[in-house]
């Protein structure tokens, strides 16, 4: 029985090996970065420096947005080409 | 027992399989020469025991072409979607550094127009301390640490 199960295993090890390797896609470097932290607005009682603030924030925001759209793309257009694979 | 495959050269199968076949029909021309003919029965057992072994080896054989064509039509299309997927990056990160571009420049002229207008803007309103706390606590909401 034993002899049996050795063979059985020598002659599946054709049935084992995967001779074809795939890497995983990498990202691009521009959005591996985490994105910026919102700043706290400094005390004062300047409206301008409030807005500046504000918009600092804004852009802040933005440049996050653009970089979770972009990873989205990534997403789908690498599926799309490792799905393409068959 | 497909690993012999490796071992072996294929040529040999072929040889095998052609030396059976001409063994088993050579067996009707031995049975009929004295001496030879009482070992005419081994031979043919032998070589219809090779021709089977023969056959089957040479089934693998076409079996490994068959996978070996498979594997290496499927390495092309891995090195072209591995060069397709270089090129999406290389697409996707344009458009996000552009459109960055796009809201610094943005923020730019945004920041200028502050500067621009500001003595205006400090003299028809002051901001109490606590809308700026207010403010504060809405941005830094939740806040990585």
């Amino acid at each position: 029985m034993k002899s049996v199960i050795m063979l059985s295993l020598i002659f599946l090890t054709g049935c084992i090996a995967t001779p074809v390797a795939r890497n995983f896609p990498s990202a691009p470097p521009s959005l591996t970065s985490t994105c910026d932290q919102l700043i706290a607005a400094p005390i004062t009682d300047k409206l301008s420096v409030l807005i500046s603030n504000v918009t600092t924030n804004y852009e802040k925001y933005h440049e996050c947005s653009y970089k979770v759209d972009a990873w989205n793309n990534w997403y789908i257009e690498q599926k799309k080409i490792f799905e393409s694979v068959k | 027992m497909m690993w012999l495959l490796s071992l072996i050269p294929n040529f040999v199968y072929h040889l095998l399989l052609l030396a059976s076949i001409v063994a088993f029909g050579s067996c009707y021309i031995l049975k009929m020469i004295p001496f030879i003919s009482t070992n005419v029965e081994i031979i043919r057992v032998i070589s219809v025991v090779v021709m089977i072994f023969s056959v089957w080896m040479e089934g693998g054989i076409a079996n490994e072409t068959k996978w070996a064509a498979r594997v290496a039509e499927l390495e092309i299309k891995v090195a072209k979607a591995e060069k397709e997927a270089a090129e999406a990056n290389g697409k996707i990160e344009t458009v996000y550094v552009d459109r960055v571009k796009v809201v610094k420049e943005v923020q730019y002229v945004v920041q200028s127009r502050i500067d621009k207008n500001a003595a205006k803007l400090d003299l028809t309103c002051k901001v109490d301390p606590l809308a700026i706390e207010i403010l504060n606590q809405a941005a830094l909401l939740g806040v990585k640490k």
